[in-house]
């Protein structure tokens, strides 16, 4: 005959490794673990877009308000430097007066009204398309090294994008906070972060305590525990540690009997 | 007798060094470290006085060359310097990054501006300190190779925002995001447009007094409330209590950087404002000293 203890022991240690089980098949499953990353699109030089006919009849002065924002980008290869320094050129002859403003045209079409374009396709995290306006938008930064009169074009579109980036992988943390586990969300993730673009995206409790297990520092750990930690969980994990204690000791009697 | 004479020396020398500082840390005229009551709770609060320069701030995010970290840097500089007191700045990321866009003295820390937060702060080389609301777009420059009457919303325009880390690299600013509360004495944030989780709160208010002088005033308030309830009655006690027309109110991390320590002029440890943890902990420190 068993005793109600051990019985209650028994169900108890069945519930525990039950539920752990079931919550991780769930989250695994919720998970993509998918690793095949978009091939990067080659540029192509055609069609080119006719600028000049599209800014006839804007004036100098109204160019920032009146340039044909949307048909430009209808036209445009965008992804190809060359085309937008042969849009460049076509500007510059046209409104030779004020350069800054040529570029600052091309900056607004390429960033903000590009943006508008794309930004209802990524309401929910598609990442093939994020990656894509990554490697996309990398490609400026040794653009503004190379092409230094232009540095300021493509340093303010590179600036844009990984901005754009960065803030959408939090919008997408802040609705589903498992997304970080997703293979293309850490990918695209760390791409920003070797370029100095943080994203905020914080590490669950349980995580922070495995990685100061990991690391050793149970000083730290235990520093946290008792500064940090509210009733309740202290109540939890002494009852955890008397609950293995007693299930090693009651593995203990029942082998040695 | 050579022994004896160096000993007189270094007597001398001390008690001449001892006078007009009277062997304080900083001039206590110019910093007042008080608890007052307001509404039946007590508020523990630092308030400094800008006026003349004398007590300035300095911000620490980066990593030198050599691989000292924030801290240690931190701990280099403050050597010959006197300290009224160490906080942590803005908040951390998981892997220990400050969030929002963050330079260190022109080094940048995290590029990403972030549109969770409105209060882009600049410290400045003379020790000020000055908020732009960025939902506003009218953040000016002062600087090498631009127009200070130039209106910069480095929100809206990626055109503005490169000028503005251009700047910033040239200048060898020094610059964080954070939420802003409180701007021109008026609440920027309400119980739907903030964080509600619960903790004891701690915030730096810059504003004038009733006299008209510019005061730096950090206030602990060590009861666990929202963001937003902090705030409301952390201005409501600045604005009744020290009569101050706050221009801007920051909050300073109390959660995983909960780090902050307080000098009294006598140099010692002050007690009346104190961090959860050791000052290590800081991924950026945010210091006011007295020169």
């Amino acid at each position: 005959m068993m005793t109600t203890s051990r019985i209650v022991f028994y169900v108890a240690t069945l519930s525990f490794v039950g539920g752990l089980f079931i919550y991780l098949l769930f989250f695994s499953a919720s998970v993509d673990y998918s690793m095949e990353m978009p091939k990067e699109r080659p540029c192509k030089l055609d069609p080119k877009p006719n600028l000049a006919l599209m800014l006839e009849g804007i004036e100098g002065e109204k160019l920032k308000d009146d340039f044909p924002y949307s048909l430009f980008l209808d036209s445009l290869r965008e992804c190809s430097i060359n085309s937008i320094r042969r849009n460049l050129a076509v500007l510059n002859s046209l409104y030779p007066n004020d350069i800054s403003l040529n570029q600052q045209v091309l900056s607004i079409a390429l960033t903000n009204k590009l943006e508008e374009r794309v930004n209802d396709n990524l309401r929910v995290f598609k990442p093939d398309s994020l990656i894509e306006i990554l490697q996309w938008a990398e490609k400026f930064g040794p653009y503004s090294e190379i092409d230094t009169n232009n540095a300021m074009l493509y340093q303010s579109i590179y600036l844009h994008w990984f901005n754009y980036l960065s803030n959408k992988l939090i919008s997408y943390y802040e609705t589903d906070e498992n997304i970080r586990y997703d293979f293309k969300f850490k990918y695209i993730n760390s791409r920003l972060k070797e370029r100095k673009f943080g994203c905020p995206i914080n590490k669950s409790n349980m995580e922070k305590v495995m990685d100061n297990f990991v690391a050793k520092d149970y000083a730290r750990l235990i520093n946290k525990f008792q500064t940090s930690s509210s009733p309740l969980q202290k109540l939890t994990i002494l009852f955890c540690l008397i609950y293995f204690i007693y299930g090693g000791f009651a593995i203990y009697k029942m082998h040695k009997i | 007798m050579r022994y004896f004479i160096w000993l007189v020396l270094v007597f001398v020398t001390k008690l001449l060094a001892g006078q007009g500082s009277s062997g304080d840390c900083y001039d206590k005229n110019f910093v007042e470290i008080s608890v007052r009551m307001h509404d039946n709770q007590a508020y523990s609060m630092v308030s400094m006085q800008r006026e003349g320069g004398r007590i300035k701030a300095r911000y620490f995010a980066a990593p030198d060359g050599l691989g000292n970290n924030a801290y240690n840097r931190y701990l280099n500089w403050a050597r010959d310097k006197k300290i009224i007191l160490v906080s942590a700045g803005t908040y951390v990321d998981g892997t220990e990054t400050p969030v929002g866009l963050t330079i260190d003295n022109g080094i940048t820390v995290n590029n990403t501006l972030t549109d969770k937060m409105d209060g882009l702060v600049i410290v400045y080389a003379n020790g000020g300190i000055a908020v732009s609301n960025l939902k506003n777009g009218d953040l000016k420059l002062r600087g090498s190779g631009v127009d200070p009457n130039r209106l910069y919303d480095i929100i809206s325009s990626a055109w503005d925002l490169q000028a503005f880390t251009s700047w910033a690299a040239s200048e060898e600013a020094t610059v964080f995001q954070t939420h802003l509360l409180v701007y021109k004495n008026e609440l920027q944030v309400s119980s739907y447009n903030s964080s509600q989780k619960i903790a004891t709160r701690r915030f730096l208010a810059v504003g004038k007094d009733i006299n008209g002088k510019l005061l730096h005033v950090i206030v602990d308030y060590p009861f666990e409330c929202t963001l937003y309830q902090g705030t409301k009655r952390v201005l409501d006690f600045l604005n009744s209590v020290l009569d101050m027309d706050v221009i801007f109110m920051i909050n300073l991390d109390t959660g995983s950087q909960n780090v902050f320590n307080l000098y009294s002029n006598d140099c010692q440890l002050n007690e009346a404002i104190k961090g959860k943890y050791a000052l290590n902990v800081a991924i950026n420190i945010l210091a006011y000293y007295f020169e």
